[in-house]
């Protein structure tokens, strides 16, 4: 029996079945839902699920549930949801929205049909047994992750919850002495690479993150343009495209209805310094890994600090990290890695197939 | 030979050939080279492995083309089995469809008929109400039959004929609020068999339109695992991978089955 990937003989004890076994890797996050399958398929959406809001939105939209932009586009005739919040889901934690209550059902059907609809879009054969990983933010707690598994159970056969900057750094192989930052939407989750798995010392969550900065920039926009109208969607979007902590980052002019006119404004002092924001809790957070661990490997851990997620795709953050550390810890270099959108769900995605045989068993 | 291999091997060549300067030929004594195009090196190629696996196939004993032979038949029927199992499963889809069409149709006729149903009740309600409140009581009509049954005292004739008319106005009264209450009590019985239809056609259109999704549905893409894989052996750092994997499992073990199971 051969390994289709490697060409290599597969482990003794590999038991030939009938049957084809598909893993994914999940990053449920809030901003975007990310998946990579072992059928090669990947997929990734916004953590956006929307339901019509009467008969007459259900036939003009010609369907039941919307997903990711086209819910977006279309949030006028839908009730929206974005079920999940710093990570996990909504009201499953204890501030916020109340666990049990109506609004929590629905949230955790959104997040259960955002889900399923991420999966889908991975092609799985229905004659497939499908066992996934999923990432959490690296302090999840206990009943955190079990409102996550709830949700996965339904469209999995197997499941297992690891933490997300973890799955990262298992995904690209660097387990000895390396930080990772997963800067997502609703979490930026530092983790500290020792060796062994990583534990709660080893794990900072902040939530200075995605959706943090968006509050940043909309502020500093509104005392720019006191008569701008905008949203935070709209913000999300700019910063999505065109957000830059560097002073050479290119210069940002976009449209904003003023008085109902579409007017040129140039942002590009509010998106840089919104997003610069996120620099000072980082490096405090990885100063206080840092001066937590060994004296002897301090320099190696700061000499391999690893940038993931959505976030980290912001112009220029790596090197503005950098310069903080240089400042405030003497040194650091910060790389950001490959793919930050599915860097989560390809280190998933890994730990699903490493994952030994009999595991995978006494879970089903 | 398949032209794919006959690109890659094109590809190969274009990429591993390496350029010479007619100069530097020139430098080398060397005044006429023989050219041979890649395209004519891909050939020559595609051509040289053709033989070889002719030979290949002349060399093989009877019993390896007898096992070829097996190999290949027990897959055809295998793939043979597969369709068949696909055909079976696109025609219960399509059982499925016309049944849930079907059912759709009884739905919308049962609809339609509750519909009217409901217009005519209401409409004879309405019809039942203004009777109730054309009737009235004639006072002067009620006096002139009692004083005619011999009651000749004209106060008592009227008293009397006033207490008989609160009495049937006091009945009919009663007997307008116990109508109405019938009324509304079929009203809403009505409606909620009405709202009871709408629900179950709702249902049964999103039951359709599943179905006709599923129709067009596509089969998804397979896996390039058939088992389980599991970390190997020779993977690089075999044993802490597997310890961080192992701890992995207990974690989700007690989460999941609790700490009694780890």
């Amino acid at each position: 029996m051969s390994d289709s990937t490697s060409g290599k003989p597969a482990a003794a004890g590999d038991e030939k079945k009938s049957h084809g076994v598909l893993y994914v890797g999940i990053d449920l996050g809030t901003s975007r839902t990310s998946v990579s399958a072992s059928n090669g398929q990947r997929a990734t959406l916004s953590s956006y699920v929307g339901y019509p809001k009467d008969v007459v939105a259900r036939k003009l939209l010609k369907k039941d549930v919307l997903f990711g932009d086209e819910a977006l586009e279309n949030r006028l005739a839908l009730r929206l949801y974005r079920p999940l919040e710093h990570g996990i889901i909504k009201g499953s934690h204890d501030r916020g929205v109340a666990e049990g209550s109506a609004e929590w059902q629905d949230n955790l059907k959104a997040a259960r049909d955002l889900l399923r609809e991420a999966i889908t879009q991975v092609k799985p054969r229905a004659d497939e047994l499908v066992y996934g990983v999923v990432g959490a933010p690296a302090q999840a707690s206990t009943k955190n992750q079990k409102s996550l598994l709830e949700v996965a159970k339904e469209m999995l056969d197997s499941v297992m919850i690891c933490s997300e900057p973890f799955a990262v750094a298992y995904g690209v192989d660097r387990l000895d002495d390396c930080l990772v930052i997963d800067i997502g939407a609703g979490t930026t989750d530092l983790c500290r690479m020792h060796g062994t798995m990583p534990e709660e010392g080893d794990q900072i969550t902040l939530t200075e993150a995605g959706d943090f900065l968006d509050g940043e920039i909309e502020k500093r926009i509104k005392a720019k343009f006191p008569k701008a109208q905008f949203t935070r969607n709209m913000v999300k979007s700019w910063k999505e495209k065109f957000s830059n902590v560097l002073d050479s980052g290119p210069q940002v002019v976009v449209n904003i209805p003023i008085e109902g006119k579409p007017t040129p404004c140039d942002i590009t002092d509010c998106t840089r310094d919104g997003c610069r924001q996120i620099v000072r809790p980082i490096t405090d957070a990885i100063g206080r890994l840092i001066a937590s661990f060994d004296p002897e490997f301090q320099d190696r851990l700061k000499q391999n600090v690893l940038l993931a997620g959505g976030g980290s795709l912001i112009g220029g953050l790596d090197l503005a990290i950098e310069s903080d550390m240089h400042d405030r810890l003497g040194s650091g270099h910060v790389v950001r890695i490959d793919d930050p959108t599915y860097g989560g769900a390809n280190g998933a995605l890994k730990i699903a197939h490493d994952m030994p045989p009999e595991f995978w068993q006494k879970l089903k | 030979m398949s032209s794919r291999i006959a690109k890659t091997i094109f590809d190969l060549f274009a990429r591993q050939g390496r350029d010479a300067q007619v100069q530097d030929l020139a430098k080398q004594g060397i005044e006429k080279v023989t050219l041979l195009g890649a395209d004519q090196l891909a050939v020559l190629v595609e051509r040289a492995l053709d033989r070889a696996l002719e030979q290949r196939m002349l060399e093989l004993t009877e019993p390896e083309k007898a096992q070829l032979l097996e190999r290949a038949h027990a897959e055809f029927e295998a793939l043979r089995a597969q369709l068949q199992g696909l055909e079976g499963e696109a025609d219960a889809k399509r059982r499925q469809l016309e049944e849930l069409e079907g059912r759709l149709g009884t739905l919308h006729k049962d609809f339609q008929s509750a519909n009217a149903s409901l217009d005519a009740e209401l409409a004879a309600a309405s019809a039942e109400g203004a009777e109730f409140a054309e009737a009235d009581v004639d006072a002067a009509t009620l006096i002139a039959i009692i004083q005619n049954a011999g009651v000749r005292d004209a106060a008592a004739a009227q008293r009397v004929a006033l207490a008989i008319a609160e009495h049937l106005r006091a009945e009919r009264s009663r007997a307008a609020e116990a109508a109405a209450r019938a009324q509304r009590e079929r009203i809403e019985n009505l409606e909620r068999r009405l709202a009871k239809l709408n629900d179950t056609l709702s249902r049964t259109e999103e039951e359709l339109e599943r179905a006709l999704q599923s129709g067009e549905r596509v089969e998804g893409v397979a896996s390039i695992y058939r088992t389980v894989q599991g970390l190997r052996a020779s993977a690089k750092e075999f044993e802490r991978k597997r310890a961080m994997l192992s701890d992995i499992f207990q974690k989700n073990l007690i989460l999941q089955k609790g700490a009694a199971t780890a």
